[in-house]
C-alpha cells in the first residue's frame, strides 16, 4: 500500500487545526466549514481503509514503520518507532471515531473557533491511540488526547465544568502513570516497544513469574478500567458527562470510553494472558455489578444527561462481560457492543443537546408531552431509545444477545444478573421516554419550542440510519473483527497453549 | 605556580564569563546611566557567545572513542563531555535570563551594572563547579556561585521580601557551606587526598582509614549539598527565597543552580562514590522519596504561583535525585550507569527550558511593577493573549509530565532507569506524585482559560523580551519532546566517557 492512509487519517485533523488557529475569531464560518470538510475527508479515508481491509488477509494491515527516536545507547536498542496499522478491532474503532467526528462538529455549529480546533486535535489523539502499534507511541497519544478533552469540558462546559474537568484528568492520569511504570518494565524486559512482538514474547517471558504478571496486568487494567469505566472506578464519568458540551459528551461516550475496552483487547489480555485468566472472575463480577448498579442509578436520575451517563456504565459493563467471557461469541458481542454504544449513546447525547440548546434545561421534569410538540424529534428519540434497550432489528440487540449467549457457558450466575440489567435498561429508558414525550404538555412555554431543524437533522439522520443498518446487517462489523477477536479470546481459554 | 596555556584552555568558558563580569561592572561606572543597560547586555551576549562556541565546538564533533577532555591546574579542573554538556545548559539559562532581564528590570531602581556582573559571575561559578574534580576547587566554585546569588536575591533593596530572602538564603547557605567543608575535611583526613578520583580509588582499595571518617564525611557532604540544592527536609528556605528574589533571578536560580549542582553531584557519584554506595545510596534514596512526596504535597496548597514554582522546583530535584539513587544498583554495569546518568542530564537540560519559560511568563504577564504571582493574576489571560497562554500551558503540561512535551520524555527516561535498576518504591512514588503535581500545574491553566478576568483589571505589561523567551522556551520544550534523539545521543556520550 503506497499511500500512508493511516498517517493521513491520524494527522490531517491536527494539521488542519494548526493551519486554522491563526485565523481571526470573526472567521468562525471558515473554520466551521473547514473543520467539517476535514473530518469528512478523514471519514472518507477511513471508509476507504474499511473497504480495502481484507478480513482474510494479514492480521495487521496498512502497516507503516518508521524509526522515530533512534539512539544507539537507548535500550531497547531498536529505538522507538512510529508504527501504525489496523486489525479488525482497531479498524472498527477508527471508523466509529471518523463517523462520529463530523457529527460532533456539525452539532457544535454555534461554538467558537477554539472549540472546533480543539475537537480536531482530539481526533488526532484518538486516531493515533487506535492505530499505534508501538507501545511508546500509544502512550503518547493516550495521554496527549486528555488535554483537548480537558479543555473542551473545562472551557466550554456547564456550571461545574472546572470541577468535572479536573476530576476527569486526575482520575485518568493516576491510572496512566501506573501503566507507564508497567510499560517501562515490560518493554525493557522484552527489549522492544513493538506491540506485535510484545504480544508474542511477553507471555513466554513472564510465564515463570506469575506474581510479576499479576502486578503488570493490574497496572494496565486499572488504567483501562478507569477509562471504561468499570465499577467502582466510574465516579468521574457522570460529572464529566453532565458538564461537557454536547460534542464533548458524544466523543467522550462514543470514543474515549472505548479506549478502555480497546486497551484490554489490545494490550492487557494478550500481554498477560495468565493474569487475565486469574483476574477474570473479579472483572466479570465488577462488570455485572456495573450493569446492575449503573441501571439502578440511571433509574434514579432526574437529569437526562446524568441518566445517559449511568446507562453508559451499564452498557460498558456488557462490553467488559463479553470481552472476558472467554468465548468468541461473547467477545464479538462485546466488540460489537462497543460500536453500538458509541452510536446509540452518541445519538442520545446529540438528541439531548438539541433540546438543551433550545431550552437550556435537561431535567426530566422540565419536559412532558413533547411528542405532540416535536413529532419528528420524538420519532428519532424512540428509535434511539429502542436501540439502546436492545430491540431486535436495531443494533443493540445483536450485541447484547451475543454477549449474554457467549458468557452463559462460563459465567452462568453473572449472565443471569446481567440479563436482569437488560430488563432494568428497558425500565429506565422507557420511563424516560414516557416522562418526556407522553402525556399532556406540562409546561406551557414548551408549546412553541418547535421541532428539530434541518441543521440538526443533518447530524441526527446519519447516525439513526447507521443504527438501523447495523441492526439488520451486524455482519458488516463482525466479519471484519472476527479474526482479531478470536486471537484475543484464545488467551482467555483454559487450554491456552503457551507458545 | 605557573599557569600554562593548557590550564587556561580547561577553563575557557568560565574565564570568558569572569572577564565579562568585570568588564560589565567597570564599564558600567564609566558610561552614562541610560546607556548602561544596553552596553551591559551587549557584553553579556558577547561573552556568552564566546563561551557557547568554546563549549559547543568540542562536543559537536563525533567522538565515539576519544574523549575531548582537557585537564588543568594539576588536575583540579577537568573540562570533559559532562562539563561541556552542563555548561551548555548553564549558558542557555544565563542567555535566556539576560534576554528576560530587559523586561524584568524595567522600572526597578536596581542598578544594572552589578546585576549583569553578578549574573555572569554566578554562571562562571557554576561552570567551574561542574568541572571541579578537586575538593577545594569544588568548594570555591560553590561559594562563587552562592555569594553572587545571595547578592542577586537581595537586589530589590527597598523590598522587604527581597531583603528577607537574601538574609535567609545567606544564613542557610553559610550553614550548609560549613557542612560541606567539614565533610571535605573528614574525607581528606581519611584518604590524604583532595582529588576526587584519587579519593575514590583509595576508598576502593581499602587504604582509607578509619572507615567511620569516610562514612561521616560522605554524610556531611551529602547534607551540605542537599541544603544547597534544596532537598526535603532541607528545603524550607527555597520558597521564601524564590518568592522574594526578583523573578528573573528566581528563574535563573531554579534552573542553572540545579544544572550545576547535579552536574557536580553526578561527577562525584560516578567517580568517587561507587565504592561507598552503601553509605550514600540509602541517604540519596530516602531524600529522593521524601522530596518527591513532600514537595508535591506542599505545592498543592500554594496560591502564589511563584511559590508554587519554587515547590515544583524542589519536586523536580526529587525526580532527578531518584534517578541518581538508582545509580547505587546500576553502578554495577557501566551500560546502566550510562543510561541513568544520561537520563538525569537530559532531564536537567529540558527542565531548564520549561521552568525558565514559566518564570518568563510570570514577568510577561506582570502588571505595573509587579510580576504575575497570585493565581488570580492569571484569570482570563487566554482571552488577552491566547498564544502566550498556550505556551504557558505547554510549560505546565511539560512540568506535569504529559506527552508530547520534553518533560514527559525526560521523566520517561528517568523512570526507565529506575525500573531497570529495580527501584520499585521510587518508581511508584515518583509516578504517583507526578500525577499529583498535575493538579497544581493545571490550576494555572484553569485560571488562564476557564476563569474570567476581574472587572477593571489593569492590562498586563506583555513585554517583548519576556515574550521572546516564552516563545523560545515553548519551542524547545516541544522540540525536545517530539524529536529528542540527537540531544539524547549527546547526553549519552557525555556520560559514557566518564563511566569507562
Amino acid at each position: 500500500m503506497a499511500a500512508p492512509l493511516l498517517t493521513l487519517i491520524t494527522f490531517l485533523p491536527a494539521l488542519a487545526g494548526l493551519l486554522l488557529s491563526p485565523l481571526k475569531a470573526e472567521k468562525g464560518g471558515i473554520v466551521r466549514f473547514a473543520a467539517l470538510f476535514v473530518t469528512l475527508a478523514v471519514l472518507g479515508l477511513a471508509g476507504a481503509v474499511w473497504f480495502l481491509f481484507d478480513p482474510k488477509g494479514d492480521p495487521i494491515q496498512f502497516r507503516e514503520d518508521h524509526l522515530w527516536i533512534r539512539s544507539l545507547y537507548l535500550t531497547p536498542t531498536k529505538g522507538i518507532t512510529y508504527s501504525v496499522g489496523v486489525d479488525g478491532i482497531s479498524l472498527a474503532m477508527m471508523v466509529l471515531t471518523a463517523f462520529l467526528m463530523p457529527l460532533a462538529i456539525r452539532a457544535s455549529w454555534h461554538q467558537p473557533k477554539g472549540f472546533l480546533i480543539t475537537l480536531l486535535f482530539l481526533e488526532t489523539g484518538m486516531m493515533g491511540a487506535f492505530v499505534a502499534l508501538d507501545l511508546f507511541l500509544f502512550y503518547v497519544f493516550w495521554e496527549a488526547m486528555l488535554i483537548p478533552m480537558y479543555l473542551l469540558i473545562g472551557i466550554w462546559g456547564g456550571p461545574r465544568r472546572i470541577y468535572a474537568s479536573v476530576k476527569f484528568i486526575l482520575y485518568t492520569i493516576v491510572g496512566s502513570v501506573l501503566m507507564l511504570a508497567a510499560i517501562l518494565y515490560a518493554a525493557t524486559q522484552a527489549g522492544t516497544f513493538d506491540v506485535v512482538t510484545l504480544q508474542g514474547q511477553l507471555p513466554r517471558l513472564l510465564a515463570g513469574s506469575p506474581d510479576t504478571q499479576y502486578w503488570l496486568f493490574l497496572a494496565f487494567a486499572v488504567s483501562f478500567a478507569i477509562k471504561v469505566p468499570l465499577f467502582p472506578f466510574h465516579t468521574w464519568l457522570p460529572d464529566a458527562h453532565v458538564e461537557a458540551p454536547t460534542a464533548g459528551s458524544v466523543i467522550l461516550a462514543g470514543v474515549l470510553l472505548k479506549m478502555g475496552t480497546y486497551g484490554f483487547l489490545r494490550f492487557a489480555i494478550p500481554f498477560f494472558p495468565d493474569a487475565a485468566q486469574h483476574f477474570t472472575p473479579l472483572i466479570v463480577a465488577l462488570s455485572t455489578i456495573g450493569i446492575i448498579y449503573g441501571s439502578l442509578m440511571a433509574m434514579a436520575q432526574s437529569d437526562i444527561k446524568k441518566l445517559v451517563a449511568y446507562s453508559s456504565v451499564a452498557h460498558l459493563g456488557f462490553c467488559m462481560l463479553g470481552i472476558f467471557s472467554g468465548t468468541l461469541q461473547g467477545a464479538q458481542g462485546g466488540v460489537l457492543q462497543m460500536v453500538n454504544h458509541g452510536l446509540s449513546t452518541g445519538a442520545l447525547f446529540l438528541l439531548v443537546g438539541v433540546i438543551y440548546e433550545k431550552t437550556h434545561r435537561r431535567g426530566v421534569d422540565d419536559f412532558g408531552g413533547m411528542a405532540k410538540v416535536m413529532p419528528v424529534y420524538a420519532t428519532l428519540f424512540m428509535i434511539v431509545t429502542l436501540s439502546s434497550i436492545g430491540l431486535p432489528g436495531l443494533n443493540g440487540f445483536v450485541g447484547e444477545f451475543l454477549v449474554l449467549f457467549g458468557s452463559f457457558p462460563n459465567h452462568p450466575t453473572a449472565t443471569a444478573f446481567a440479563s436482569l440489567g437488560v430488563v432494568l435498561g428497558a425500565v429506565y429508558m422507557l420511563k424516560l421516554y414516557r416522562d418526556v414525550f407522553f402525556g399532556p404538555v406540562t409546561r406551557p412555554e414548551r408549546e412553541k419550542i418547535g421541532d428539530v431543524e434541518k441543521g440538526d437533522l443533518a447530524y441526527l439522520l446519519p447516525i439513526v440510519a447507521l443504527i438501523i443498518l447495523l441492526g439488520v446487517l451486524p455482519n458488516l462489523v463482525l466479519s471484519r473483527t472476527e479474526r482479531s477477536v478470536s486471537a484475543v479470546v484464545k488467551n482467555l481459554q483454559p487450554d491456552r497453549v503457551s507458545h | 605556580m605557573i599557569v600554562t596555556g593548557s590550564d587556561l584552555m580547561s577553563v575557557v568558558p568560565a574565564l570568558a564569563l569572569i572577564i565579562g563580569a568585570f568588564a560589565v561592572v567597570a564599564i558600567g561606572t564609566l558610561v552614562r546611566p541610560e546607556k548602561r543597560q544596553s552596553i551591559s547586555e551587549f557584553i553579556c551576549y558577547a561573552v556568552l557567545l564566546a563561551a557557547l562556541v568554546a563549549s559547543f565546538m568540542p562536543i559537536a564533533r563525533p567522538h565515539a572513542d576519544q574523549s575531548v577532555a582537557t585537564e588543568g591546574f594539576h588536575h583540579a579542573v577537568r573540562l570533559d563531555e559532562l562539563a561541556l554538556f552542563m555548561t551548555l545548559a548553564i549558558i542557555a539559562a544565563t542567555g535566556l535570563t539576560v534576554v528576560l532581564s530587559a523586561d524584568a528590570m524595567k522600572g526597578l531602581e536596581a542598578a544594572h551594572g552589578e546585576y549583569y556582573g553578578l549574573l555572569l559571575l554566578a554562571a562562571s561559578g557554576m561552570m567551574l563547579l561542574v568541572e571541579a574534580q578537586e575538593l577545594v576547587t569544588f568548594f570555591i566554585s560553590l561559594e562563587i556561585l552562592s555569594l553572587a546569588l545571595y547578592a542577586l536575591t537581595g537586589l530589590l533593596r527597598r523590598d522587604a521580601r527581597s531583603n528577607e530572602a537574601a538574609i535567609k538564603y545567606f544564613v542557610m547557605g553559610a550553614f550548609a557551606s560549613g557542612f560541606v567543608l567539614y565533610g571535605m575535611a573528614l574525607l581528606y583526613g581519611a584518604t590524604g587526598s583532595l582529588l576526587i578520583p584519587e579519593i575514590g580509588s583509595r576508598i576502593a582499595s581499602g587504604s582509607a582509614r578509619p572507615e567511620a571518617l569516610v562514612t561521616s564525611g560522605v554524610v556531611l557532604l551529602s547534607i551540605g549539598l542537599a541544603f544547597k540544592v534544596g532537598v526535603v527536609p532541607f528545603h524550607q528556605w527555597v520558597p521564601d527565597v524564590y518568592e522574594g528574589a526578583p523573578t528573573s533571578v528566581t528563574g535563573f536560580m531554579s534552573v542553572a543552580v540545579k544544572a550545576a549542582g547535579f552536574g557536580a553531584l553526578l561527577r562525584i557519584l560516578l567517580t568517587l562514590a561507587h565504592p561507598v554506595a552503601d553509605t550514600w545510596g540509602p541517604i540519596l534514596w530516602g531524600l529522593a522519596l521524601a522530596t518527591m512526596v513532600g514537595a508535591n504535597l506542599l505545592a498543592v496548597a500554594q496560591q502564589n504561583v511563584k511559590r508554587m514554582l519554587a515547590y515544583s522546583s524542589v519536586a523536580h530535584t526529587g525526580y532527578v535525585l531518584a534517578g541518581l539513587a538508582a545509580l547505587r544498583q546500576s553502578g554495577e554495569t557501566s551500560a546502566q550507569s550510562t543510561e541513568t546518568g544520561a537520563a538525569a542530564i537530559y532531564y536537567l537540560f529540558v527542565y531548564t527550558f520549561m521552568t525558565l519559560g514559566a518564570f518568563a511568563f510570570l514577568i510577561y504577564a506582570g502588571r505595573g511593577e509587579k510580576d504575575a504571582e497570585d493565581i488570580g493574576d492569571f484569570a482570563g489571560l487566554a482571552k488577552r493573549k491566547p498564544w502566550a497562554a498556550l505556551a504557558m500551558t505547554v510549560f505546565m503540561v511539560s512540568l506535569g509530565g504529559i506527552p508530547p512535551t520534553a518533560g514527559f520524555f525526560g521523566k520517561f527516561l528517568l523512570f526507565k532507569a529506575m525500573v531497570q535498576a529495580g527501584e520499585w518504591p521510587l518508581v511508584i512514588v515518583g509516578v504517583l506524585s507526578s500525577a499529583v503535581s498535575l493538579y497544581y500545574y493545571l490550576r494555572v491553566v484553569v485560571y488562564m482559560f476557564m476563569k474570567a478576568e476581574p472587572q477593571g483589571a489593569e492590562s498586563p505589561r506583555f513585554g517583548f523580551n519576556a515574550g521572546l523567551v516564552v516563545v523560545a522556551c515553548a519551542a524547545f520544550t516541544l522540540a525536545l519532546g517530539l524529536l529528542p534523539a540527537s540531544y539524547l545521543t549527546l547526553s549519552y556520550q557525555s556520560i559514557q566517557m566518564l563511566v569507562r
